[in-house]
């Protein structure tokens, strides 16, 4: 997968903490080495199309744009993520 | 109208979502009431989230058409200013609903006076907060997406000088980023 970074994407990293950032920097490498790696969270963003994101840990994503079939621009970091039903503890 | 009128109208046009009134639900005078007040916030959600929906989608076509006719440095300051606070409404429309209903602590104790009413109750209430949670699931994620949709809008304005090089070697992707980051 080839992966450009934008200048938006440069200017959101330079916000994060050191950890949010190395947790940018490993997702990013795992999703280059597989697109279809489950813990990434691959999402599609429904109201942009070509437009995706990746879970970067459990507050981040990366937006990403893809631009051909395995080419994406690395569009910017995001700071939510979706979340889940939670059942009752009692 | 003025790009930064359309914008700022845009931005107006985004309303937060309808909110749970916890006062009647709980003090309904048996479960039909609780029901008929989830049958309400589902409605009042669904309707929401479709008609958020598709002003977001309509706004953003008006907005793109209009920034067409104006030069791309001051779309991008006008942008800047009036879609910060959409982004800002919609961070607070998602910290809203951040927490289940039924983690509250003020909800779980009066669940339990009323789920202590009779034999049986408990599990009827647990199943009508099960779709309020659903409920608030689905209405957390659209924000999410409404948030990365109006990020992704935004993208399309970037300068295309500031994009960096394209990599196929994640260790010189991250070389790059690194000494951009020192």
């Amino acid at each position: 997968v080839e992966l450009t970074p934008t200048g938006a994407f440069r200017r959101s990293l330079k916000r994060l903490s050191a950890s949010d950032v190395e947790d940018t920097l490993s997702a990013l490498k795992r999703f280059q080495a597989n697109l279809d790696d489950r813990s990434l969270n691959f999402e599609k963003v429904r109201n942009a199309q070509g437009y995706f994101t990746i879970r970067s840990n459990l507050s981040i994503r990366i937006l990403l744009k893809r631009t051909a079939p395995e080419r994406y621009d690395i569009v910017i970091v995001g700071n939510h993520d979706y979340v889940y039903e939670r059942f009752f503890k009692k | 109208m003025s790009l930064a009128a359309a914008s700022r109208k845009f931005a107006e046009s985004l309303t937060p979502p309808p909110s749970m009134d916890w006062e009647t639900l709980l003090l309904g005078d048996d479960l039909k009431d609780m029901e008929r007040s989830v049958d309400r916030f589902e409605t009042q959600m669904t309707a929401w989230r479709t008609d958020t929906s598709m002003k977001l989608r309509k706004g953003l076509d008006v907005l793109r058409k209009a920034a067409s006719e104006v030069d791309p440095a001051s779309t991008r300051d006008i942008f800047a200013e009036t879609l910060a606070g959409a982004i800002a409404g919609l961070e607070q429309a998602i910290r809203s609903l951040s927490e289940p209903m039924h983690e509250r602590e003020d909800i779980i104790a009066r669940l339990l006076v009323i789920s202590s009413l009779a034999p049986g109750v408990a599990r009827l209430v647990r199943k009508q907060l099960r779709r309020v949670e659903r409920t608030r699931v689905l209405s957390y994620n659209a924000l999410v997406d409404w948030y990365y949709t109006i990020l992704a809008f935004l993208s399309e304005f970037e300068p295309d000088e500031e994009r960096g090089p394209t990599f196929s070697d994640p260790a010189e992707l991250e070389r790059f980023i690194r000494s951009d980051l020192a």
